[in-house]
């Protein structure tokens, strides 16, 4: 009813202006004369008229809003009841007022919920799984404390036990002094395909750790001279060490510096081993800041004594000044590895001069950085360069065909790209791409502060 | 030249392995000089000294096998006591067939190192005894400018002076100069000598 009174009030002014900015017509000018005998009546009366026909008007109108408002109530129920035949939970929250939180019967299905528990905000958030809550806590801060919209896919644990995945989508308005006015959003639980994804996942995980292996095969050799080196360097120094303490006036200062020499190399050895470990595990990957020249370098060390065997020359061309990638370490290295090893199989029966390796650290597209793997063998064959990721394909007499399908599918989880070009001159080049950790494009800080001010919200 | 005490070469890309060995020689009171890689070796060395060489087989650049070439093709084949981190049985043949005085795989006994390093030491010393002429021949040779070791090839080759001048389009009186400066830096005092003394050290000819 009150938007009925604001219609005819907005009505009625309007009405009344009308007559005195008609121009004069026939009517009006036989009217002087009832107006002079009677001015109160005939101004009683044309009021009336004008109370009546605005009422009238007024009416009409409200009954098309009605009928309209009731079309789309008919709209919205249906809705409402197709998203409950979809599984699909909405809920909306009018925090201005405080009103107790409404949802649908999908939404508090999916929570595990019953019909007369509460849905609001601190009571979900102690349904998500401890590990997720701060990712959510977070996204829902951020809305809450600009407006807009958010998407978090995470885990709930129900009360009855059972772990399930839910995508939400909601959004917050503000109102004029910038405070949450409503919050609604829909639900829906992905649970299925995100235990398909997870397992997609676990195979990748599986499959890249038995190529990992079976490269570690090929490695074993380099390994185990970069393993020998130092065990040489202690057991020499031990000797010679064991020989000057038999001889008079021992020089302490020589034997200061031999234990420094053993020290330094069993830490050397420690670390062979450590990243060989790191390479045979299997595990979940993992994802951290990795500085891209500190992973070539690593891999290079690693392969020393295998490109010194195949007499190839290494040359790196490293970008101190990029920002880190985010990835798992493991997983990037074995990447390296496998380019690195079908680029020195390539250039295996190049000259000796030829057999020339370039690994180039870059800035690629905004946020991304590329590693390059530049070969001096024949180059790949202009119809194969895109077959040769493909699995089974392989130009190795003893490859099954796997190590580029298996990187292809690394950097791709890592949301990057890997292609290869043929050189101008000789070889080919093999690149891949992987976007930098977040820190690196947005303060850190910020995110945590989020989470912190959604927590005092909480309490 | 040549005649000072007898040095151990040291050569190995890895700088710890090499400062270890330089240590255990030291121990055994060899005088010692080390190299981390092949072609500092082969460039700063006295090619007149004494003694061995203990030398990686692997090695980024020249690798131990392409030292142990160049210094056969010079002619001063000091004693080689390769080390190599794998087990290469084709190298190891390759390496002893060119004269290799011993190979020993990572890590090894220093003991056995010493040992080896006494024996090819005592061996380069009784070669250098044995071969003290044409040692000194070579030292020797390699003092001749390009043109008297051309009037040198052709002398021992039996040609007259006169050919000889014609061949390299020069006076007759120049040649006899060559030939006599040539004759003296050999230390030779006859034709006879010299054509003994170039076929025992083998020189092949320049064109």
């Amino acid at each position: 009813m009150v938007g009925v009174v604001a219609f005819a009030a907005t009505l009625l002014p309007m009405s009344s202006v009308q007559p005195a900015q008609s121009p004069p017509s026939a009517a009006a000018a036989r009217l002087p004369a009832i107006w002079e005998a009677e001015p109160w009546h005939v101004a009683a009366s044309l009021s009336l008229a004008l109370v009546v026909a605005s009422l009238v008007t007024a009416f009409a109108l409200e009954r098309r809003n009605r009928r309209r408002a009731d079309a789309e109530l008919l709209g919205t129920e249906q809705l409402l009841r197709m998203a409950a035949a979809a599984g699909v939970g909405l809920w909306m929250h009018d925090l201005a007022r405080n009103k107790r939180p409404w949802a649908n019967d999908a939404h508090r299905a999916i929570l595990g919920l019953g019909a007369d528990e509460a849905t609001d905000l601190p009571e979900r958030l102690e349904l998500v799984h401890p590990e997720d809550r701060e990712a959510v806590a977070s996204a829902l801060g951020a809305a809450i404390e600009h407006g807009g919209e958010y998407a978090v896919r995470h885990r709930i644990v129900r009360r009855d036990g059972e772990l399930r995945w839910v995508a939400s989508h909601g959004r917050v308005t503000l109102d004029r002094r910038g405070k949450p006015a409503t919050m609604w959003g829909v639900t829906a639980d992905v649970t299925a395909p995100t235990r398909a994804e997870l397992d997609a996942e676990v195979n990748r995980n599986e499959l890249a750790h038995l190529s990992r292996v079976a490269m570690l095969g090929q490695l074993s050799g380099s390994i185990a001279h970069e393993l020998n080196q130092p065990l040489t360097a202690i057991l020499t120094n031990a000797q010679a060490a064991l020989r000057f303490t038999s001889q008079p006036n021992v020089d302490l200062e020589t034997l200061r510096e031999i234990l420094r020499d053993i020290v330094a190399d069993d830490q050397r050895a420690g670390e062979v081993i450590w990243r060989l470990r790191a390479l045979f595990e299997r595990g979940e990957a993992k994802s951290e800041p990795i500085v891209a020249s500190t992973l070539v370098r690593d891999v290079v060390r690693m392969l020393r004594s295998e490109l010194i065997s195949r007499n190839v020359s290494v040359t790196l061309e490293l970008d101190p000044t990029l920002p880190p990638v985010q990835g798992d370490p493991v997983q990037l290295q074995q990447v390296l590895l496998n380019l690195i090893f079908n680029a020195c199989e390539a250039m295996a029966n190049s000259e000796r001069w030829a057999r020339c390796l370039v690994i180039r650290t870059t800035a690629a597209r905004v946020a991304e950085v590329a590693i390059s793997v530049v070969d001096g063998g024949p180059g790949v064959p202009p119809e194969r360069v895109e077959k040769i990721f493909e699995p089974f394909v392989s130009s190795k007499p003893l490859g099954i065909g796997l190590g580029l399908v298996i990187s292809r599918s690394i950097v791709a989880a890592h949301g990057g790209n890997l292609w290869c070009k043929n050189n101008a001159g000789r070889g080919a080049t093999f690149t891949f791409t992987i976007p930098c950790a977040a820190a690196s494009v947005a303060p850190a800080a910020d995110r945590a502060g989020t989470a912190a001010r959604v927590a005092v919200k909480e309490s | 030249m040549g005649q000072g005490e007898p040095t151990v070469f040291v050569v190995d890309d890895d700088h710890s392995v090499l400062r270890s060995l330089q240590r255990l020689l030291r121990s055994a009171g060899w005088a010692t000089e080390a190299y981390d890689s092949a072609e500092e070796f082969l460039r700063v060395r006295d090619p007149a000294a004494s003694g061995c060489v203990i030398l990686d087989l692997a090695m980024p650049g020249l690798d131990g096998l392409d030292v142990q070439e160049r210094l056969i093709d010079e002619g001063m084949p000091l004693p080689i006591i390769f080390l190599t981190g794998r087990s290469d049985p084709p190298t190891i043949v390759r390496a002893m067939r060119a004269g290799a005085a011993n190979f020993l795989t990572k890590p090894i006994d220093g003991e056995q190192l010493l040992a080896s390093v006494a024996e090819a030491v005592q061996a380069d010393l009784a070669f250098r005894r044995d071969n003290a002429d044409l040692i000194d021949g070579r030292q020797r040779l390699a003092t001749l400018t390009a043109r008297e070791r051309q009037v040198l090839d052709r002398v021992v080759a039996g040609r007259l002076n006169k050919q000889t001048a014609d061949e390299l389009g020069t006076a007759l009186k120049t040649i006899k100069v060559h030939r006599a400066r040539m004759m003296s830096k050999m230390n030779v005092k006859s034709l006879a000598q010299l054509a003994r003394l170039v076929e025992r050290m083998g020189v092949l000819p320049v064109h």
